[in-house]
């Protein structure tokens, strides 16, 4: 199935629903909350609300997650241009010039420009979003079983990407992940494994229970050790950029809407990297090179419009093939796999009603974040103002509530709790949480996955190596870890994670 | 445990000493519906405990032989720790209270509490936080959405 005017059509009367739109205006208010708090992500907020909107249909719950997380882009850069705090790891580069121009007194125009290059680039990369994931999803039509497990597993190797420094200790966190997914009952067999005779773990520990506490859990403790206080106060007077600035940020715009959508399709690309690489890009090009990082409104042009780019660039792989190439939208994916949505090709021929309302609320998504920023951004930039004394224990109520919102088990919150400390210790010993993320969420499909290749091979393992298709996905994960452990092998250092982005 | 190489020998035996469990549990996993000469129900256990003890030794080994600089690693000192110490109590005691008392209750105590307790004033506005959260929980959440969220005994 190709891209069709009718179904983007019907997907826009879904996506303009009252109830849809409500919640969509909801979810970019929440993204945006998230965004302007320090101490919480996109990743941890989808992760704490997820199990709290079963109570909606699967399209609401969806536009809202969705909106959450693009939301959370937008809102990042209100802190980093306010208080010189980015919200979220892809908001560093624009704090270089955003807070630069808000000792200027240029807070005002920052904020704007950021909105507007967001919503540009934003705009821009769904059309990408559009069409390319529809053409993806029609090729990925001809996968079996053994092609999905390849493709799995090829996003499994991902790992190496998002282990960064640490590769073996990326490797563990991702074995741990998948340990954890094994527990409980065989998918297929119903056999229990590695469940000491515990009746709770017959369950299996729910990969949202495991997110919230790698996340939202670990960060808390991570802060609350600090002390941390007030951050402290800037003036926002006027608002809307000189016209001289938007036609010197109409290249900047465009091209980071190129760069953040194309690397956004790049597994393990996430938006932190692809916002810096925006940022040199533009300094590398500009005219106006030497007042990058004194203040050059260009800067927060490309580094906020590469942010939104890479956003909707991500969504191409995980509508087409059910991959998630960051962390977000692993969290995105399970959110899709609780409501018994199978992201990849069927999506978009089984659900198409559901698929194109969710790329529709997308551009609406657009539109209400620009309308809710430009005019908000002094409440936001005051939100922030929020003592983490009372902050910390409400991400940690949240937290609580959402792990037993899932199935209505203390067991749940217990396992979210365990995950928060073991996540504390991993991001105090340099350990990267994202690979067990990932493995966590993408365990399930692996395995199913690969059973059902087994069965229909009839227990020949070759069939991974032997259809065109797997056997391409499989050449590139093994090349890839491949390559990974030799470039480890060869260091000769102690593994230190850097601080994970995007969390 | 105060440098990244003493950490690493740690996480690594540790990490060997979980891939044995694993292994050892995984013997005592059962055959399922004669889906053995396919994929044995033990494979993806013995796989991936193979691979964490695998791991273990290969992070014990990596430390052994490093003779780089010292790497510090960043633990918080005794207030820090207290602080994460009684956070951590008291959100095991919120999660061990939800059945008994309910959420609006045992939200509003925990709310409460550790707000005072990070912020070491105000309680006055600590308590009102709590209360506010504890009724949204219970009026919005329970109530009015229909979250399965535990009421307590005042309720039932």
């Amino acid at each position: 199935m190709l891209f069709s005017w009718d179904y983007l059509l019907h997907g826009f009367g879904t996506a303009l629903s009252p109830l849809n739109l409500f919640w969509a205006t909801v979810g970019c208010l929440i993204g945006t909350l998230v965004g302007v708090l320090p101490g919480i992500g996109p990743s941890s907020g989808i992760a704490i609300l997820l199990p709290l909107t079963t109570v909606l249909p699967p399209t609401s719950a969806i536009i809202m997650m969705a909106a959450i997380y693009y939301g959370a882009m937008y809102g990042g850069s209100t802190t980093a241009i306010t208080v010189n705090i980015p919200g979220e790891a892809a908001s560093v580069p624009t704090a270089l010039d955003g807070y630069a121009m808000a000792k200027q007194g240029r807070a005002g125009p920052a904020l704007a420009m950021s909105a507007i290059s967001s919503f540009v680039a934003g705009t821009l990369s769904l059309v990408g979003l559009t069409f390319f994931a529809p053409a993806l999803a029609n090729v990925a039509l001809a996968f079996g079983p053994a092609d999905y497990f390849a493709l799995m597993f090829m996003g499994l190797s991902l790992v190496i990407s998002l282990s960064g420094k640490a590769l073996l200790k990326g490797i563990l966190g991702a074995t741990i992940g998948l340990l954890a997914s094994l527990i409980g009952q065989n998918p297929v067999t119903g056999a229990a494994r590695l469940t000491f005779g515990s009746v709770e773990l017959m369950a299996g520990v729910n990969f949202i229970s495991v997110i919230i506490g790698l996340f939202s859990i670990s960060e808390v403790l991570l802060t609350t050790e600090q002390q941390v206080g007030h951050l402290y106060k800037v003036d926002i007077t006027h608002l809307m950029p000189r016209w001289g600035d938007i036609r010197r940020c109409m290249g900047a715009m465009l091209r980071s809407c190129g760069v953040g959508f194309f690397l956004g399709l790049l597994p393990g690309c996430a938006p932190s990297v692809t916002t810096f690489i925006s940022y040199d890009l533009e300094k590398r090009i500009s005219k106006n090179s030497a007042m990058f990082g004194k203040g050059a409104i260009e800067g927060v042009a490309a580094a906020e419009g590469a942010n939104n780019a890479c956003t909707s660039g991500g969504f191409v792989p995980l509508f087409a093939f059910g991959l998630p190439v960051a962390p977000s939208m692993a969290v995105l994916l399970g959110g899709l796999m609780m409501y018994g949505l199978q992201p990849g090709p069927m999506l978009f021929q089984q659900k198409p009603e559901f698929v194109w309302a969710v790329i529709a609320s997308m551009y609406i998504g657009n539109v209400i974040l620009l309308v809710l920023n430009l005019p908000l951004v002094g409440m936001w930039a005051r939100i922030a103002m929020i003592p983490f004394p009372i902050l910390g224990p409400l991400i940690l109520l949240f937290s609580v509530i959402g792990a037993y919102s899932i199935r209505g088990l203390l067991f749940d919150v217990w396992i979210a709790l365990i995950f928060g400390v073991i996540g504390y210790y991993m991001r105090k010993t340099g350990f990267p949480v994202v690979p067990m993320v990932l493995a966590s969420v993408l365990a399930q499909m692996l395995e199913t996955s690969l059973q059902t290749a087994l069965l229909i091979s009839q227990g020949s393992w070759l069939v991974f190596f032997t259809r065109p298709i797997a056997a391409v996905f499989m050449t590139l994960a093994l090349a890839s870890i491949t390559r990974g452990l030799w470039v480890q092998l060869r260091a000769h250092r102690l593994e230190v994670a850097e601080e994970d982005s995007e969390v | 445990m105060r440098t990244q190489r003493s950490v690493d020998l740690v996480s690594g035996v540790g990490l060997t000493l979980l891939g044995l469990v694993v292994l050892a549990a995984a013997t005592r996993i059962t055959g399922g519906m004669g889906m053995e000469d396919r994929l044995p129900p033990r494979t993806l256990p013995n796989l991936v405990g193979a691979a964490v003890l695998l791991g273990g030794l290969g992070l014990v080994w990596q430390a052994w032989r490093y003779r780089g600089p010292v790497m510090p690693v960043s633990w918080p000192g005794r207030s820090g720790m207290l602080r994460n110490l009684v956070t951590m109590a008291a959100l095991a005691a919120y999660v061990a209270s939800l059945e008994l008392l309910g959420t609006m209750v045992a939200t509003i105590l925990f709310v409460t509490g550790l707000i005072w307790y990070l912020r070491r004033s105000g309680f006055i506005s600590a308590l009102l936080i709590g209360i506010v959260c504890g009724l949204m929980l219970h009026f919005v959440f329970i109530r009015y959405l229909e979250l399965s969220l535990p009421v307590g005994f005042l309720f039932e």
